[in-house]
């Protein structure tokens, strides 16, 4: 084992459209017919959070004599097929440049 | 015959690939420290990084980043996809002191033959370019999910929801 890594993963969420798939669709329709179904269920409400992906910033000691803390970022949590959600990746990572910079600065 | 995984290949590739361009360079001299820290932009990928000044301390730059990330699930963040949770996460990573116990590479995929390798030509010469080109620089770009796989989330240790 060597240096344990923390850190706080976001994970994204895409707002709902309210669209309705034809499986979805047929999902609702079984599940009312049952009697069992969710009235709210149906594509548009769900929470895709952890499956949509998400950037992961972990904080941990580079393997080196001086042992530099780091802050390291990287894509967690996209399911097959989930494209990438480079316009938010941007908008965080931009962000975090200059908070973080910004915070050394004031701590310096 | 079994079809190998997307995933499958494509670690059997990169392993491929990573050993052929290292002996290239003559790493046989590489601790398993060093051989981690090469492999670690890979998982994810990594696609930023930044070192602190020799004067800041883990914690508290951990304790900074989690309250730096709560302001993600706040309205009007300017996000184009909004970010809905927030996770702690806490995980170690695993010696790679060979290939098969790599964080890379779960270890159900760690006895892929080269024969399976090749049942995807197409996608395996599309791979070693994109590995031998230049290096790691294209694969930051790319969304290499199907390498980190289930498998290698799972390692990441236990994960705890924390913020909201």
């Amino acid at each position: 084992m060597r240096d344990t890594a923390t850190g706080v993963a976001l994970f994204f969420d895409p707002k709902p459209t309210g669209y309705v798939s034809a499986r979805e669709e047929k999902d609702a329709k079984d599940s009312a017919s049952d009697g069992s179904g969710n009235k709210s269920s149906g594509g548009g409400g769900k929470s895709k959070a952890g499956r949509e992906g998400g950037l992961e910033v972990a904080v941990d000691q580079a393997p080196t004599p001086a042992n530099e803390v780091r802050v390291r970022v990287k894509r967690t949590g996209y399911a097959d097929g989930v494209s990438v959600k480079e316009k938010s990746e941007e908008v965080i990572l931009r962000r975090l440049k200059d908070d973080l910079s910004r915070w050394a600065k004031i701590r310096a | 015959m079994h079809t190998p995984s997307v995933p499958r290949v494509c670690a059997c590739l990169l392993r491929a690939c990573l050993m052929w361009h290292f002996s290239q360079i003559g790493a046989e001299s590489l601790t398993d420290e060093a051989w981690d820290e090469l492999f670690l932009p890979l998982d994810g990928p990594e696609v930023w990084r930044s070192v602190l000044p020799p004067s800041f301390e883990a914690n508290q730059a951990h304790l900074w980043v989690r309250k730096w990330a709560t302001m993600w699930t706040e309205k009007g963040s300017g996000l184009t996809t909004p970010v809905r949770e927030i996770f702690d996460t806490v995980y170690s990573f695993c010696l790679a002191s060979d290939f098969s116990r790599s964080h890379l590479i779960p270890p159900d995929e760690a006895s892929c033959s080269p024969s399976t390798i090749y049942s995807d030509r197409k996608m395996a010469l599309s791979f070693f370019f994109s590995c031998s080109i230049a290096h790691f620089e294209p694969l930051l770009r790319l969304p290499l999910t199907d390498i980190e796989s289930s498998g290698a989330r799972a390692r990441h240790g236990h994960r705890s929801r924390a913020v909201l």
